[in-house]
């Protein structure tokens, strides 16, 4: 969850609430993941488990004019997230995740599950990996943190997205397949019920690998952008909210990945909102593993 | 006018009559039929390498009537990357081939001459080693050919049964891309990454471990000892002598099954994966798929050849174990009588090998070059089933002297055969990590033959035990000795006028007659280095050695001789040359300048 918060001067008592937070998320294999999936297909009966979760803060928002302003309450949040998919054969990848969140600001606190999500992995090209659709269903669960605001929350959701990874045919040049680095383009939107504004999503990234192989890392740029809400001439003022329904926001995003085992991959993340309208700018700390077997 | 219309038809006949020999030539490997989803049967080859998806497939063999069910995947590691996959066939529930639940088809894609693997089993299999049928198979989805495979029998508990040794053991496997399966104590940690526990999965890799903490600690002295004690010695001893025969490189820290008998508690040794052997070479600085692809060929390295390996050392510095090893190694290339009826015995002699090899060559050859995925080219094809014919004979009389017929001074222990860099190579030729300027080790290298046949020498330099080329009697006058000289990787003495030292190999070739009055006919192979991108005799404007042309000095005059290059074995046959005693020839190889 990119728009979440993490708290880089953290008090003492913070430290040990992040710490136990981070045990208990571990133990129950919870995590947080990027606003946008993987578009990687799976194997025909290959699983793939991804648990991340992200410490995240923000203490500045971007007015309706685009201008920085200092909040007048600090977000401080957790967020978990897990993600199962599976090949349900070669052409079609399974998935579905369940997110759990801690937002605190201020004295009040709000944490729950707010939705779970089911979807489906298709294939652009027959042939080729990394060039895929997706389509997944957001479906809302009870719990206090529907209330936070934030377009979308609390809503049965339709999120519809397509993935273009750039890297060589590996037949044609596999000279090439040494160099690793490769670009990848993302779009899709998200559409919600109960008249709330939907959004749109694009996104960049430069992919390569580091010292060797097993090393990876990413240079993400993702840009957001709402429509089709019913106030669009909402002011943002920052508080417990993330943001109004009319909004836009751009986000960085360095990311590592190092195999640790066969099957097992760590990951690392640091996502910086860099520009923004009627938004918290939040920075996040992304930690995860996952890990593939069939 | 009807003369001519009558030879046409007879023409015509005789044609059809070859072309129905060929097709009966065709006929003679086994065929399996596969019928599968269209767009699945094109996906299951251009897919993305590593995906590891399978597809519904029914699976006819040979004249089978019904097809079975079975689900069909790419397998392997490097030949993944190549559009003619290998390929691996499960069949579901309830259905199986010859008791066989799987059936794994091997591309050969690496390998031009689609023999290597082949030679290597049937080695193995003469032995008399635990090891899987393998035969060659012609492969079809929906009716279309897809290529020449090579069929090798899973590695399952059947096999063990068929060879008398129960269904209750336990097999490993190297993991492939990890290359830390080398029985090092350093690795001990790590064997669930290292290995893969085919079965049966539940008991862990304990055994495993215990094995390699046997071996780090256990004495070189009594190292025979140790493995009379824990392993069926014999599938040890096969297992150096086939990767010493084959010069297989590519194992040591993968490429090996171990399994282990409980019912003896001794642990055997299956061999696997003979693609880059029998003089092929793996380049330690080319990316993929150079790295493996490559025109690099050596016939020399020394018996250790492969990545180090706990037990490979102690049982090399072990006396006992070495002498069977010398003994195993006698008896496969035919040099002990006493042994004649054991397995494999001559199997290496040149002359039977070189019959083996000329008879499948040519069933292989009318199934290869047709296939939807084939690559290989006649010419590269021919090129390797000779440069196989060729390595044995080099080989062979490279072994029988410094393996078998060793001096003080001339072992292989002592000699400089890994003469590059150990680069770091990922495996997939993604990390090059050291220079790659060129090396050089000049050797001056001699050997003088007594004649008294028509026979065919290998002269062999005594120091060195490095063969110096193929020299066929074709016609003497006399019995004769003759002196056969070669100075190695330096600048050539002296060359036609019209050559840079650049565009030619850089090597020298000297033969004189030393019995007075004494003339003969020849034909000469004479070869050249090029081990590697970074170890090589190739002058720097050498761009074609399809191109090279041979040339002949005497008396200070140059001329060309006819020659017939191999670029693949690196060698230069010239045929019914003429040497008189007293006489001095010199050759050289160089490259003209092509335009551009």
């Amino acid at each position: 969850m990119l728009m979440s918060n993490y708290s880089f001067n953290s008090s003492r008592f913070y430290l040990k609430d992040s710490f136990r937070f981070f045990l208990l998320l571990c133990a129950l294999l919870t995590v947080l993941q990027t606003a946008n999936a993987s578009p990687w297909m799976r194997s025909s009966g290959e699983s793939h488990i991804v648990t991340m979760m992200s410490q995240s803060r923000a203490d500045e928002f971007w007015d309706k004019n685009r201008r920085l302003q200092r909040d007048n309450c600090e977000s401080k949040d957790v967020d978990a997230f897990i993600r199962y998919e599976y090949g349900y054969s070669y052409y079609h990848t399974l998935f579905t995740d369940v997110k759990w969140e801690s937002d605190q600001c201020g004295g009040s606190e709000s944490k729950g599950i707010p939705d779970i999500k089911i979807g489906l992995r298709g294939r652009l090209n027959p042939y080729r990996n990394g060039r895929t659709w997706q389509a997944s269903l957001t479906i809302p669960i009870q719990g206090d943190i529907r209330n936070r605001s934030e377009p979308g929350h609390g809503q049965f959701g339709l999120n519809v997205g397509m993935y273009f990874q750039f890297k060589p045919d590996p037949y044609l040049n596999p000279a090439e397949l040494g160099q690793r680095g490769y670009w990848s383009w993302a779009l899709g939107t998200k559409l919600f019920t109960g008249g709330v504004a939907h959004k749109a999503w694009t996104n960049l990234k430069w992919s390569d690998s580091l010292f060797n192989t097993s090393f990876d890392y990413g240079i993400k740029l993702n840009a957001e952008y709402s429509f089709g809400g019913d106030d669009n001439n909402d002011s943002f003022s920052g508080g417990e909210n993330k943001r109004v329904e009319d909004y836009d926001v751009i986000t960085g995003t360095l990311s590592f990945s190092h195999k640790l085992s066969k099957k097992v991959k760590g990951h690392v993340s640091l996502s910086q909102d860099l520009a923004g309208r009627n938004t918290n700018k939040s920075t996040a700390l992304q930690v995860g593993v996952s890990k593939t077997w069939k | 006018m009807k003369n001519r219309s009558l030879i046409t038809v007879c023409t015509i006949f005789l044609l059809l009559l070859g072309v129905t020999t060929q097709v009966q030539a065709v006929s003679q490997f086994k065929e399996i039929y596969l019928v599968m989803d269209e767009l699945d049967a094109k996906v299951l080859f251009r897919k993305e390498p590593h995906d590891k998806s399978s597809f519904s497939v029914k699976v006819g063999i040979n004249s089978q009537e019904t097809f079975l069910p079975a689900s069909i995947s790419v397998k392997g590691s490097f030949t993944r990357n190549f559009l003619k996959k290998s390929l691996m066939i499960k069949f579901n529930e309830g259905a199986s081939w010859q008791g066989k639940i799987k059936v794994s088809l091997n591309s050969m894609v690496t390998d031009d001459s689609n023999l290597r693997e082949w030679l290597a089993w049937d080695l193995i299999t003469s032995l008399g080693m635990v090891s899987p049928s393998v035969e060659h198979y012609k492969v079809f989805i929906n009716k279309e050919y897809i290529g020449l495979y090579l069929f090798v029998e899973w590695i399952d508990k059947t096999l063990f049964e068929r060879f008398g040794m129960g269904t209750q053991g336990e097999l490993f496997h190297p993991v492939d891309r990890e290359f830390c399966g080398d029985m090092d104590i350093k690795h001990v940690d790590k064997t669930d990454d290292c290995w893969l526990k085919l079965f049966p999965s539940k008991l862990g890799f304990s055994p495993l471990e215990q094995l390699i903490n046997d071996i780090n600690n256990a004495d070189v002295n009594q190292f025979d000892e140790f493995l009379e004690e824990n392993f069926d010695v014999d599938s040890v001893i096969n297992w150096f002598v086939v990767n010493t025969v084959t010069s297989n490189g590519d194992t040591y820290n993968k490429n090996y099954f171990l399994f282990l008998d409980n019912k003896t508690s001794k642990w055997s040794i299956i061999p696997w994966d003979y693609d880059l052997s029998f003089g092929r070479n793996a380049d330690p600085v080319y990316k993929f798929p150079k790295n493996i692809l490559n025109d690099n060929f050596q016939y020399y390295y020394p018996p250790n050849l492969g990545s180090p390996n706990a037990l490979k050392t102690k049982f090399f510095k072990n006396p006992k174990l070495y002498a069977l090893y010398q003994q195993r190694l006698r008896r496969v290339m035919g040099l002990d009588v006493a042994e004649q009826g054991l397995g494999a015995y001559a199997w290496f002699k040149p002359e039977n090998f070189s019959e083996l090899v000329a008879e499948r060559k040519e069933n292989v050859r009318t199934s290869v070059f047709n296939g939807l995925y084939d690559k290989t080219s006649k010419r590269a094809f021919d090129e390797h089933v000779e440069s196989i014919q060729f390595y044995s004979l080099m080989r062979y009389h490279l072994l029988k002297q410094l393996v078998l017929t060793p001096t003080v001074f001339n072992t292989w222990h002592w000699q400089p055969y890994i003469s590059y860099p150990v680069i770091n190579n990922q495996g997939d030729g993604a990390t090059i990590e050291s220079s790659t300027a060129t090396i050089h080790h000049p050797l001056l290298l001699s050997d003088i033959q007594a004649i008294d046949g028509d026979q065919r020498v290998v002269p062999i330099d005594g120091q060195y035990s490095r063969p110096l080329g193929v020299i066929k009697i074709v016609k003497r006058n006399k019995p004769l000795r003759l002196r056969m000289s070669v100075e190695t990787e330096h600048k050539p003495a002296s060359l036609p006028p019209q050559f840079h030292f650049q565009q030619c190999i850089q090597r020298d070739w000297y033969i004189d007659v030393l019995t007075d009055e004494a003339v003969l006919t020849t034909n000469i192979t004479l070869d050249y280095i090029q081990e590697s991108s970074i170890h090589h005799e190739l002058g720097e404007k050498v761009r074609n050695e399809k191109l090279l042309q041979l040339w002949l000095s005497v008396d200070g005059r140059w001329g060309r001789l006819p020659a017939k290059i191999n670029s693949y074995a690196n060698t230069l046959y010239t045929a019914a040359l003429t040497l008189y005693a007293g006489k001095v020839y010199h050759f050289v190889a160089c490259q003209p300048q092509t335009m551009k």
